[in-house]
């Protein structure tokens, strides 16, 4: 039998951080008309692509790097 | 041309033990020699790391492993060194001179963090000519036909990083076949106490022909000539093109190596001077050829470079320029400081007479066994060699470590850091 939820238990906790002004601004012209509803949702947007990138990259060459140091004796 | 060139050689597990500069019978080093003439020639040259990814790490940023994060060997480095390393802004060589208008060039293979900064890295990959090497890298002709090539392309100044892997066990482009005749691998690997060891040495040797340490150590010398082989190749293309003048030149190892010393064997585990002392040959336009016997450390080039070249820029390096020492014979440091990339948690303080190691976690992920006791002292003007622990409780270098910390830590359960004071690093 699945536990019964308790009633907050997925919720995401946020914190703040802070960005220079003129860039706040910058960002606001830029998403409007695209769907994005606020400066942090776009902030969380780029990041998780910037993140999941590195991720990928790193993935694919530590398999090629552990190959070639597994045949150095490592 | 109103900027130097600059050149770094890594020249992987050299130990200069191995090399007649050093003072060894075979002459495994001809053209190291002839550019030492025209260089300075540090016998006491330490690494901040027996291994390689901390150890380059450490020489591309001029600080310690505690201070640019990554502490362990690949692929033992934890996700939270690299974590630590990539989101800490810190100052790296070849973005530094990428944004001062040189042409960055590396051949090497590692990629990850190393290729940052670099208009090139890599092993030629691009070549319409290219063969995947049988061997995990590239021979050090290979490497020094590719270098040549790119820097003969620059229109720029440049910044070259090579790194050579031909000294690195099992020296897979050495040309050497062992007939079998002296045998004595198996009375070794027998005399071998610890089983995990033990399994880990058959396990690297096997298949691989190699019947007698003296095998070994032959491969060992001979990849260390075909390396200073191509060495040569490179100064005589620095003097036909007329930069050898405009040109400062680094070559150093990134460590060292235990061939059979310490029953470490082909493997720079453990803070025993065999895996952290290496030779260091630096070309300086200006200053003339020299000897020095002071310490120096691989976190001393970058702040030597950006002396050189006169930038000043605001970081706090743990290394220091050594344009002084040379100059005035004026030492830089009484003490260097390592860590151990292969073991868990092992770092050392070394004077010129003293060494004090300390093992809290002596675990060596290569060899899955453990190459020191926790607490190890020696006295290296009656013992050199590094074999009889002279620890009893109390340590003169305990001071450097904050105030006796270990100890601290045994009596009051008290957990303090060992991070390097500035002050006297």
């Amino acid at each position: 039998m699945k536990r019964a939820k308790k009633r907050g238990e997925n919720r995401v906790e946020y914190g703040t951080v802070s960005l220079p002004l003129p860039l706040i601004k910058k960002i606001k012209e830029r998403i409007k008309g695209t769907g994005i509803p606020s400066v942090s949702a776009y902030i969380a947007f780029i990041s998780r692509q910037v993140l999941s990138y590195d991720k990928k990259l790193d993935e694919k060459e530590f398999k090629d790097i552990e190959k070639r140091l597994e045949a150095l004796g490592y | 041309m109103d900027k130097k060139n600059i050149v770094i050689i890594i020249i992987d597990a050299l130990r200069p033990k191995n090399l007649s500069l050093f003072g060894y019978h075979k002459e495994t080093d001809k053209n190291l020699k002839e550019i030492s003439r025209e260089s300075i020639l540090f016998k006491n040259h330490f690494s901040s790391s027996n291994s390689t990814a901390p150890a380059v790490t450490s020489i591309l940023t001029g600080k310690h492993s505690e201070n640019h994060g990554i502490i362990h060997q690949l692929p033992y480095t934890k996700s939270e060194e690299i974590t630590k390393f990539n989101a800490t802004p810190k100052f790296w060589l070849p973005e530094f001179l990428k944004e001062k208008g040189y042409e960055t060039i590396a051949i090497d293979w590692i990629g990850l963090w190393f290729k940052k900064g670099f208009n090139y890295y890599g092993e030629g990959e691009e070549r319409e000519d290219y063969v995947k090497p049988s061997a995990p890298f590239r021979s050090a002709k290979d490497i020094t036909d590719i270098a040549i090539e790119k820097i003969s392309q620059s229109e720029k100044p440049f910044f070259l990083f090579l790194h050579f892997w031909d000294t690195h066990f099992p020296f897979p482009h050495v040309k050497y076949k062992e007939m079998g005749e002296e045998n004595d691998l198996n009375t070794i690997l027998e005399n071998i106490k610890d089983k995990n060891q033990r399994e880990y040495l058959k396990k690297r040797i096997s298949g691989k022909s190699l019947y007698s340490i003296k095998g070994m150590i032959d491969k060992y010398d001979l990849s260390i000539r075909d390396v200073d082989k191509e060495i040569g190749r490179i100064y005589d293309f620095l003097k036909s093109r007329n930069l050898w003048r405009d040109t400062l030149l680094f070559v150093m190892g990134d460590h060292g190596t235990s061939l059979t010393e310490h029953g470490i064997y082909f493997s720079s585990s453990g803070l025993y001077d065999d895996s952290i002392h290496t030779p260091l040959i630096a070309h300086i336009p200006g200053y003339d050829g020299k000897q020095i016997d002071e310490f120096v450390q691989n976190i001393d080039i970058v702040p030597t470079i950006l002396n050189y070249l006169k930038f000043q820029i605001e970081e706090k390096f743990d290394g220091k320029p050594f344009l002084q020492l040379i100059q005035n014979n004026i030492p830089i440091r009484d003490k260097v400081f390592s860590v151990d990339g292969l073991c868990e948690d092992i770092k050392s303080i070394r004077t010129k007479n003293r060494k004090l190691i300390i093992a809290k976690n002596n675990f060596c992920n290569l060899c899955k066994g453990s190459h020191h006791e926790r607490i190890e002292e020696y006295d290296l003007e009656k013992d050199p060699g590094e074999t009889i622990n002279i620890y009893s409780g109390k340590s003169e270098l305990m001071k450097f470590l904050g105030d006796d910390n270990e100890l601290a830590e045994e009596v009051t359960g008290e957990k303090k850091e060992f991070i390097p004071s500035r002050d006297w690093i």
